[in-house]
């Protein structure tokens, strides 16, 4: 037999363009790429403009419209309100795709989503409803307004608080202004002439409907009383400051934008590549960012279902859903650590010689106990030879990366290949049954998968996979770390081949070494940001903005920070997204 | 509160499911004198079968249950066994397009979700058989069908089996809780506060479908897609909210069921919740087409509360000669035929006409595989229950040559519940409807 394994392919571009909702294939193949430094001349355009964006004349890649993320949802109304309904299973789960929950072409909506988002929208609006502190804060609504008083000038007043607050409230929600007209749509909820008896009603009604409408739950791209593509935007010009303000606000910090970003986009300071830049700093040091960025590496580091990690505690007896919840904390913990009190670089996240530990992760990771009775998280260092450093040698990337019962030397190096390298390698072809060998106590995990090296027609493609995860092999599928297996010393040797960084290994700390000089990596590294950034997989039209992202991170030492800052200077995220054209 | 949902409530809090107020329910058609109407349930365990222990011995009319089937003994004249049918399948991997393919009949699309040994693949390329038999006898309902699951996990397309049209997966109710509120919850309601409900939520719905409606008109082909499905569903909920007074007038609701966590462990609790609801939900009148979803394909489930640690999906990749799999793999086969007896026994509970809601139901047990080790599509173990009226012969086990395709069953049951059709899924997979079936 014949067996076709091309080493690798790039993750994401072709198979991605042809997605279900996706980017118009023409739109993709039938725009000729100008080169990223080409000198056009920029007839009628400002020149600081010109300057600020790196590849002026390249096309831009057109996206589909970005539906609020599960994620995205909460967090805005956890923002705008202060507090959030338990959701629990009421909303389903978003579609993932390329690891992330938010890639617009994948994202779903059905019943479900319209009955949930109703709910949730009328339990908060009733709550807002009554809460005088807040109807005056909004909307200034007075005591005389809200009071039983029927005369003509306090339905007045009633009117008048009530266009405040829904409008103060829409453009919270709305990301934007909302032209009078717009308002007074959802003043038309109310009944009776806004009567007093029926002016709670009517606000928490105007305000449910916000929160189920269209313009809050999608992300349009557009501006007050301006058709989103009937005006095409200028070739060379920057998103719309409430455009722009929306973007910061969900990249950052996974949420619609605060006031002040508001504030910024109305009074015209957020109109320049510098004011995105002055405004992504000032988001990053708030503590909204660590909620929202942390979501992205969860989702990278493949935890985003940690918890419902299951292991067959009859083998693993050590296995907790306790020690799983600590487990879980530790890693989140650590990257908050490593991004926002330490210097947020990307060796210091695979590097860093400590952790956290509490009672039953110091039981895990054989050290002292200090605490036996606190779940408080202490930062700790790694003994001397231990053998354990940075994010990926935590309990919770390698019991991730294993089977119920036993290590796996091919899920632990599919995720270091298609996280860190970006590429997926050839799966095995269809017509073979994929029965890997059982537990054997007489056998180390490396003589089981023997076959993998043995027989040729495996290794061609697995000496992509399991020579990476095979360096991983002290620690067992709980995390715990092994001298032996079976009565043999563990062998942690392996290599690296398909990258820019081929050669041998031994142990996870070699590896380290290798992901920390890959020029690959660093470009799937950005490559990772972009695609959860824009919500899509990139496209032949982001290599330019993809170029000058790599080139940013290199140049920062690889700041993981700094390449927040860059994203919002690229051009796909700086330019409005194409208009897609209209079907007649 | 009446006694009888003090029961149930008292049942919930022990943790048994027994449910005393069904055996009096009379379903409202029965009261009404209207023509009875046929209902269809979809039911799905997953990862294939044993074959060796799951097929039935003995001739058509004259045969014995398996070891894996013999918890429907008590069921066996109302049941048709079907073997020898192949899906045909194709994009992404074998569970991807087994579960995929099962109620379509179609390939996959080109997507985003990489399969173990294959290309990405996206969603089902055509409405699942139910939909189809629910754009026919759901209209008018409150739903047009109802969707079950239990801990079916990622939305992804191994996790999704019902499809409302090509590339329009629907997403399973996970969480009995939720699916009561929103089924049921407004019978507790007074007359009033239903009324008061439906004036607000009437008027917020009416301003919500006029934003989309405009907003349509203004962004590109796909997207206006998408907003025209959100529109679609928007008018659906609307129109529930409207029918709510006079339909679940029919409904003896019982209380709010608890909340239940993730853990596996929780499977046989969250999945008897699911039993009931479904049936409560075919048994007064608010959809006449459902499914239940257990787990998912490739489900990795340790069904512990059998004794056994080791996770479904790996035990089904061991190779026949292990017997320690194929016994554990047996039981847990056994264990969703048990629950499919207790689908078939709630049905039964409700009286309807001259005889229970039961006899107008047709019901089918479907697998994304017919054998775990070898990711094979063909040989799928397949168990009808019900006649849908007297349109199918029950008490039979058909076994047929292995190459007749698996859309012929899908087209026979539309045939059975009253659809006129002579194709189903992809046409060049389907060549009319399963000789001998009915």
């Amino acid at each position: 037999m014949v067996v076709r394994c091309p080493t690798l392919r790039r993750q994401g571009l072709s198979q991605a363009a042809s997605r279900h909702r996706g980017i118009g294939l023409a739109a993709l193949l039938g725009l000729a790429l100008s080169s990223c430094k080409d000198e056009a001349a920029a007839e009628g355009e400002s020149a600081s403009l010109r300057q600020s964006l790196e590849c002026p004349d390249a096309p831009l890649s057109p996206a589909p419209l970005r539906r609020l993320t599960r994620f995205e949802y909460e967090n805005a109304l956890s923002d705008v309100f202060g507090g959030v309904p338990n959701l629990g299973e009421l909303l389903p789960r978003d579609e993932v795709a390329l690891g992330f929950d938010n890639q617009a072409g994948t994202l779903s909506l059905t019943d479900l989503h319209v009955v949930a988002y109703a709910k949730v929208g009328d339990e908060l609006a009733a709550a807002l409803a009554t809460d005088p502190e807040r109807l005056a804060a909004l909307g200034g609504c007075t005591e005389e307004a809200l009071g039983t008083d029927e005369g003509e000038a306090s339905a007045g007043a009633r009117r008048g608080c009530a266009a405040a607050l829904l409008g103060a409230l829409g453009q919270r929600l709305w990301r934007r202004a909302l032209a009078d007209g717009e308002i007074a749509e959802f003043l038309g909820l109310f009944e009776d002439d806004f009567s007093a008896a029926g002016f709670r009603e009517g606000i928490s009604r105007g305000a449910s409907a916000l929160l189920q409408s269209a313009e809050f739950l999608y992300r349009f791209e557009r501006t007050a009383g301006e058709a989103s593509s009937a005006a095409a935007p200028p070739a060379l010009s920057l998103a719309s400051p409430w455009v722009l303000a929306s973007r910061l606000g969900f990249l950052l910090w996974g949420s619609v934008p605060d006031e002040a970003l508001l504030a910024s986009a109305s009074k015209g300071q957020l109109a320049s590549a510098a004011d995105v830049e002055r405004e992504a700093r000032r988001l990053l040091a708030d503590p909204r960012a660590r909620r929202g960025v942390a979501h992205f590496y969860l989702q990278w580091l493949d935890l985003a279902d940690f918890g419902e990690l299951e292991k067959d505690q009859q083998i693993l007896p050590l296995w907790s859903l306790e020690l799983r919840t600590q487990m879980a904390r530790e890693t989140a913990r650590f990257i908050d650590e490593v991004l926002w009190e330490e210097d947020a670089r990307f060796e210091t996240l695979l590097r860093a010689p400590y952790t956290f530990t509490n009672a039953v992760l110091a039981d895990l990771y054989g050290l002292p106990i200090r605490n036996p009775d606190s779940e408080e998280l202490v930062r700790t260092s790694w003994p001397e030879g231990a053998r354990r450093l940075g994010i990926l040698t935590q309990a919770a990337i390698v019991s991730a990366q294993s089977k119920a019962d036993q290590t796996s030397p091919i899920h632990r190096g599919k995720f270091i290949r298609e996280q860190f390298f970006c590429t997926i390698p050839e799966p095995p072809p269809p017509s073979i049954i994929v029965a890997p060998p059982r537990l054997d106590p007489r056998k180390t995990t490396r003589e089981r998968f023997e076959q993998h090296r043995s027989n040729q027609f495996c290794a061609t493609c697995h000496e992509q996979l399991d020579p990476v995860g095979l360096v991983f092999e002290h620690f067992d599928a709980v995390g715990r770390y092994r001298e032996t297996e079976a009565d043999q010393s563990i062998d942690a040797s392996g290599y690296l081949v398909g990258t820019d960084v081929d050669g041998p290994l031994d142990g996870v700390e070699s590896l380290v070494d290798r992901l920390n000089d890959s020029g690959q990596v660093r470009r799937c590294m950005v490559t990772q940001w972009f695609r959860y950034a824009m919500g899509r997989p990139e496209t032949e039209q982001d290599t330019c903005s993809l170029d000058k992202l790599e080139q940013t991170f290199e140049a920062s030492g690889g700041d993981l920070r700094e390449l927040l800052v860059a994203l919002t200077q690229t051009d796909a995220f700086l330019r409005p997204t194409p208009a897609p054209e209209l079907v007649p | 509160m009446n006694e009888n949902r003090r029961q149930f409530l008292r049942a919930l809090m022990a943790g048994t499911i027994g449910l005393p107020w069904l055996e009096t329910f009379v379903s409202r058609s029965a009261q009404a004198q209207e023509p009875l109407p046929l209902r269809f349930v979809a039911m799905f365990s997953p990862n294939g079968t044993v074959q060796a222990n799951w097929t039935p011995t003995g001739t058509e009319q004259s045969f014995t249950l398996s070891p894996i089937l013999s918890p429907l003994a008590p069921h066996q004249n109302d049941l048709v066994i079907v073997q020898g049918v192949d899906q045909r399948g194709a994009g992404g991997d074998g569970h991807q397009n087994g579960i995929g393919g099962m109620l379509t009949g179609t390939s996959l699309l080109s997507g985003s979700f990489a399969g173990q040994g294959s290309a990405p693949a996206g969603w089902a390329d055509g409405p699942s058989v139910d939909q189809r038999i629910a754009e026919v006898l759901g209209v008018g309902l409150r739903f047009r069908s109802l969707e079950f699951g239990v801990l079916t996990g990622s939305a992804d397309n191994w996790g999704r089996m019902i499809y409302r049209a090509s590339n329009r997966p629907l997403p399973p109710r996970n969480d009995p809780r939720s699916a009561f509120d929103d089924i049921f919850a407004a019978a507790l309601a007074t007359p009033e506060e239903r009324e008061r409900r439906r004036v607000r939520q009437t008027s917020i719905l009416d301003r919500l479908s006029g934003d989309l409606e405009r907003l349509s008109a203004e962004v590109s082909a796909s997207d206006r897609q998408q907003l025209e499905q959100h529109l679609t569903y928007l008018r659906e909920v609307e129109q529930r909210v409207q029918q709510e007074g006079r339909d679940l007038e029919q409904c003896v609701v019982p209380g709010r069921p608890l909340g239940f966590g993730t853990e596996q462990a929780n499977m046989p609790a969250i999945g008897e919740a699911q039993m009931d609801l479904l049936a409560l939900a075919l048994g007064c009148g608010q959809t006449r087409v459902a499914s239940l979803q257990w787990s998912r394909s490739v489900s990795d489930m340790r069904f512990t509360w059998l004794g056994i640690s080791e996770g479904h999906h790996s035990l089904s990749h061991r190779p026949d000669s292990d017997t320690d799999a194929q016994d554990k793999l047996t039981q847990i086969n056994r264990w969703y035929a048990e629950r499919f007896a207790g689908l078939i026994e709630r049905l039964k509970r409700y009286q309807e006409g001259e005889g229970t809601l039961f006899d107008r139901c047709l019901l089918q047990w479907c697998n994304e595989l017919g054998t775990g080790n070898t990711h094979s599509r063909n040989d799928a173990p397949i168990v009808l229950a019900g006649s849908a009226g007297g349109a199918l012969r029950t008490g039979r086990f058909l076994q047929y040559s292995g190459d007749v395709p698996h859309n012929n069953l899908l087209v026979s049951i539309l045939n059975a519940m009253g659809l006129p059709d002579t194709t189903f899924g992809k046409p060049d997979w389907c060549t009319g409807p399963l000789q001998a079936l009915l």
